[in-house]
């Protein structure tokens, strides 16, 4: 035996190492995998705002998941209550149905500080977004699943109630200077939910957070290991769900995307989408199928999808860039556009669209 | 130093060797818990294996979907909703992955040890 050692002692001794190293080697990435779990991760998927949740809470324990996906849906419920136009009951739905022509009408102070935002918007992309274009959207249905052109007269009748210039807003709430007009904030409001979610959060022991309401997608914190989130953007023309590319970002932010592919129908070959041009009454016919905003912001970056969707390339990739927030826009030509600060932390993955730089 | 012949020994040792190193990959690879989908219907969730092939009916408060188990993925193979995204939607295989049935109030998540490359 003796011998036997001696004989083979390099050998032996090239074997030994190799299993030690290989031993720290197979310990190491476990030891580093076991640090990974100390954060622990779950999904939960659910409704508000007419639409599906999306929720992937990232916390120091699964209690503590559990939690927070209670206090995020406390506070999109509690939103919900008072801005959606589809709860009767909702602070905006009541002004629309009850605020007398002219007279004040007392709106919450969040509510006032949302209506100026959008206001300042509305403005800035000469009409191109609406805070009150609810005449219009509950004519034409499409979100309530309605698939008939209305008549041109009935549209030219809702948009004599869809003008921005009737809304002003003084001390407590706000004069509606028209008849049958309609608070409405369906092109914002998923991304406001993302900015008070947001500031919950804030005072809770979360690690990090992707919360996807509809359109509008929260990322908050990371995943406990320092990096950035890896954002999909949805392929406007892929039915299955597959994406048109990811984009990288850091901490919190909201990427909002409008769409024609979201809620639409098809009469006599045309397609008739749930953006509305505010100017014309129809949908938006811009050349784009899809644009998405990332900003700090979600109000804005919700707004602005639907603003420059209704503004074109052109102009809206330009608004964009003065706004100081990133975008992707993409043409019917299937052509996608980013704006500079993104260029290195997009990526596109669909086949059969064109990157142009 | 002299260059010495390949014995019994060495060939014995060398085999040991990478026997121990290949349990060891093996023992790196496996999952601590077989792969699972949670199905939520009406408020009630249920988890199935995704390891076993399987239909599953499901009569929800607006109408019937039916889920498919298969190869190790799973998709929604029929539903009543009228926009039918729920059906398009390819198969989903990868942790955190979701189908979900707006109208019907269908709901699926997959568990599993595939991750999958983006976050939402």
């Amino acid at each position: 035996m003796i011998r036997f050692f001696a004989k083979h002692r390099h050998l032996i001794t090239a074997v030994v190492a190799f299993v030690f190293i290989g031993a720290m080697v197979y310990f190491g990435v476990r030891m580093n995998r076991l640090r990974d779990m100390d954060i622990q991760s779950e999904t939960y998927a659910g409704t508000a705002f007419g639409t599906a949740i999306k929720k992937n809470i990232y916390a120091e324990n699964m209690g503590k998941c559990e939690e927070l996906n209670k206090q995020i849906d406390d506070c999109l419920d509690s939103l919900e209550e008072q801005i959606s136009v589809r709860i009767p009951e909702s602070e905006i739905a009541k002004c629309n149905a009850n605020y007398a022509v002219d007279g004040i009408y007392e709106l919450s102070p969040n509510i006032l500080g949302y209506l100026k935002e959008e206001l300042a918007i509305a403005e800035e992309t000469n009409g191109a977004y609406s805070p009150c274009i609810r005449p219009l959207s509950s004519l034409w249905g499409i979100e309530d699943g309605k698939t008939e052109v209305p008549a041109k007269k009935d549209i030219q009748e809702a948009l004599e109630a869809v003008n921005v210039e009737d809304i002003e807003i003084v001390e407590n709430g706000v004069k509606l200077h028209a008849q049958n007009m309609g608070l409405d904030f369906g092109a914002s409001g998923k991304g406001i939910a993302c900015d008070e979610v947001a500031l919950m959060l804030a005072d809770t022991q979360i690690e990090g957070a992707v919360i996807s309401i509809g359109g509008s997608i929260l990322t908050y914190g990371d995943k406990g290991d320092g990096r950035s989130w890896h954002i999909g953007i949805q392929d406007p023309r892929d039915k299955e769900g597959e994406v048109l590319g990811v984009v990288d970002v850091e901490g919190r932010k909201v990427i909002s995307t409008s769409g024609d592919y979201e809620k639409y129908f098809e009469k006599d070959g045309k397609r008739y989408h749930h953006i509305l041009d505010p100017a014309t009454g129809y949908p938006a016919d811009s050349g784009l199928i899809s644009v998405t905003i990332i900003s700090d912001n979600g109000l804005l970056s919700d707004a602005m999808s639907t603003a420059c969707f209704v503004m074109g390339r052109e102009k809206g990739m330009e608004y964009a860039e003065t706004k100081g927030v990133d975008a992707v826009f993409v043409t019917s030509e299937k052509e996608v556009y980013v704006t500079k600060g993104i260029r290195k932390k997009f990526r596109l993955q669909a086949d059969g669209y064109k990157l142009v730089k | 130093m002299k260059q010495m012949p390949v014995k019994k020994g060495d060939i014995l040792i060398l085999v040991l060797a990478l026997a121990i190193a290949g349990i060891l990959v093996l023992a790196g690879r496996r999952h601590p818990q077989g792969d699972r989908v949670s199905i939520t219907v009406n408020g009630k969730e249920t988890l199935y294996s995704l390891e076993t092939d399987r239909v599953i009916p499901l009569d929800t408060a607006k109408g019937h979907n039916q889920v498919i188990i298969k190869d190790h993925t799973v998709y929604m193979e029929s539903a009543n909703c009228p926009d039918q995204i729920c059906v398009r939607h390819k198969a989903v295989s990868k942790n955190g992955e979701t189908i979900i049935c707006l109208p019907n109030q269908v709901f699926i998540e997959v568990e599993s040890s595939k991750e999958k490359d983006i976050d939402n």
